[in-house]
């Protein structure tokens, strides 16, 4: 099957799997060629941070059209997780890792059981639901059970760990994240995925099983989500409910892929690099703490208005004008 | 083609929405190799019935088989896997996959589960089959009615199902294009694969069906040869009223 830029469908994946790996290895260099560049250390934690988030909720979000805002739940379980057992055993954070994630795609499968018969809006408000009350089931954690191990509104503490060790953790997370999503969307999972978006009772008919493939993807991006949670318990060293579990995280983590391009590979990656971006020089230059929010409503608000498959579907249109453009030049010659 | 076996039976099959019983304890046998056509006026549970058999609804009572095995109360995508698939009467091709990439899923995801090489010979067999070659990189939804309906067609044949259920697929279109269609089910019918059809266009339904099941309001009230049912009194009054007997 030839593809976009007229290559293979093979050549196109060594094309983006090599193009994942060439951006994690400059990030890689960072620390290498400067060990004190804290700053951009830290815009490209953020970076990859978000393009985790993004790329997980695009599974479910983009592949699947069932759009989430309640995934500020998976990445607070998984930070919490990571947080409790390094507070209390003194396990080093990054071996709770996967633990983190499968809890929190545990959790998944039984919240999307019952929400994923849903779709729509009606999926969308169920799961505001599901991330305020785990939210809310967080901030009295400690109250519930009678102990000591969230501490409510006032969070945990958490010791210092190796910022340098966080930073490769957080790359090598980012390369499987990439592709998972980029195996997930050239296979036969994802051809269903698919299916289910564009019609899901057309897709059950022809021997799709609609209900397990949702629940199956939004495991695999709530794994992804927590995973993003215990990076960043490993390099915060303070976790709350407010911040982990805030509902602006849910929407941030909605309007990167949206802004990006939905249901693209690339698109929650383009999405997570505007985001960091506006998000970092917006409030360094200034004060007002609303302004990057006020100024990504606005930038979402045209995206959806005039290229609804976002900065990936400006490309793909700015890559056609200039074949055209080529194309006429060399009618003229 | 012979008629073999009894294939897809069911007995006292019952399904009711609230008040409303809207297929009441129906009896059918459909046999191996045959195309069983199903008519009735608007409303008498033709579609219902297509959706009991494929799935889609649990029934409230009676039982199911294909092959002797118990299929009702499955999900419709585990009785598309035993090989029971119906196509929808409002087509419903995937939008924004092409034309093979529609065809690909019920590949991967029917009863043969096909892959790699083996799929893409198989797609080309069934785009060949239904003549959908020359737009197999078209678009679902800039497709016409009629390749549409070949499209609904050629996805279900996919899946490899034993006993297909065509609802309505020669409706909406031209005389040319109905033609084409009969000649298509006849097609797949000599591949071996069993057909229930329910169908409003005369023609079709007559030329086609070896046999033929009435049902008026939610029950069956005729079954037979499609001469046979042509001439019994109960069919014509199901469709033509009370004073048309006489």
């Amino acid at each position: 099957m030839i593809g976009r830029l007229g290559l293979s469908r093979r050549a196109q994946l060594v094309l983006q799997v090599g193009l994942v790996l060439a951006i994690a290895a400059a990030i890689a260099l960072i620390p290498i060629l400067d060990e004190r560049s804290f700053n951009l250390q830290r815009i490209a934690f953020n970076l990859l941070w978000y393009a985790i988030l993004a790329s997980a909720w695009n599974i479910v979000g983009g592949y699947v059209g069932q759009i989430s805002f309640g995934h500020a739940a998976f990445l607070g379980l998984g930070a919490y997780v990571t947080g409790i057992l390094w507070s209390q055993t003194g396990v080093d954070p990054l071996l709770t890792l996967p633990l983190a994630g499968l809890v929190a795609a545990g959790y998944a499968v039984i919240v999307g059981m019952p929400t994923l018969r849903l779709r729509g809006p009606y999926f969308a408000i169920a799961t505001i639901g599901v991330g305020e009350a785990t939210r809310l089931f967080f901030v009295n954690f400690d109250d519930i059970f009678g102990v000591t191990l969230t501490r409510g509104v006032t969070g945990i503490s958490l010791p210092r760990y190796d910022p340098i060790t966080v930073h490769y953790a957080t790359i090598v997370v980012f390369v499987i994240a990439m592709l998972t999503t980029m195996y997930i969307r050239a296979g036969r999972f994802g051809i269903g995925l698919f299916a289910i978006n564009m019609d899901a009772d057309a897709a059950e008919t022809v021997g799709v099983p609609t209900a397990r493939l949702q629940v199956i993807a939004l495991a695999i991006s709530a794994f992804f989500c927590a995973t993003a949670g215990t990076l960043y318990a490993a390099r915060q060293q303070f976790l709350d409910p407010a911040t982990m579990f805030g509902f602006d995280k849910s929407i941030a983590i909605v309007l990167m892929p949206v802004v990006g391009g939905l249901g693209t590979v690339w698109g929650p990656v383009f999405g997570a690099v505007l985001y960091s971006t506006v998000q970092d020089q917006i409030s360094s230059l200034v004060r007002n703490p609303y302004l990057p929010a006020v100024i990504y409503g606005v930038l979402l608000v045209l995206i959806v208005m005039f290229e609804p498959l976002g900065v990936a579907g400006l490309i793909g249109r700015a890559g056609r004008i200039a074949r055209s453009l080529v194309r006429r030049r060399g009618d003229v010659s | 083609m012979t008629i073999g076996a009894p294939l897809l039976v069911g007995t006292a099959v019952t399904k009711r929405f609230g008040g409303l019983v809207a297929v009441n304890a129906v009896d059918f046998e459909i046999r191996e190799g045959e195309i069983f056509g199903l008519i009735g006026p608007n409303g008498a549970g033709k579609t219902t019935l297509f959706r009991l058999m494929s799935g889609i609804y649990k029934p409230s009572g009676g039982s199911i088989t294909l092959a002797r095995q118990e299929i009702a109360g499955l999900p419709a995508h585990a009785v598309c896997a035993r090989g029971v698939v119906t196509t929808h009467q409002i087509v419903r091709p995937f939008p924004e996959m092409t034309v093979a990439q529609n065809v690909t899923v019920g590949l991967l995801y029917g009863r043969q589960r096909l892959r790699g090489t083996a799929a893409q010979a198989e797609v080309d067999r069934i785009l060949e089959l239904t003549e959908l070659v020359p737009h197999r990189a078209t678009l679902g939804r800039s497709l016409t009615l009629a390749r549409r309906k070949r499209l609904e067609v050629a996805r279900a044949l996919a899946t490899g199902p034993q006993v297909l259920l065509l609802d309505e697929v020669a409706a909406g279109l031209n005389p040319t294009e109905s033609a084409r269609m009969i000649e298509l089910i006849r097609k797949i019918r000599d591949a071996g694969v069993t057909i229930v059809m329910v169908e409003h266009v005369m023609k079709a339904i007559m030329s086609l069906s070896d046999r033929i099941m009435v049902m008026d309001l939610g029950k069956c009230i005729a079954l037979g040869t499609p001469a046979e049912i042509a001439k019994d009194p109960a069919v014509i009054k199901a469709y033509l009223g009370d004073r048309a007997v006489a």
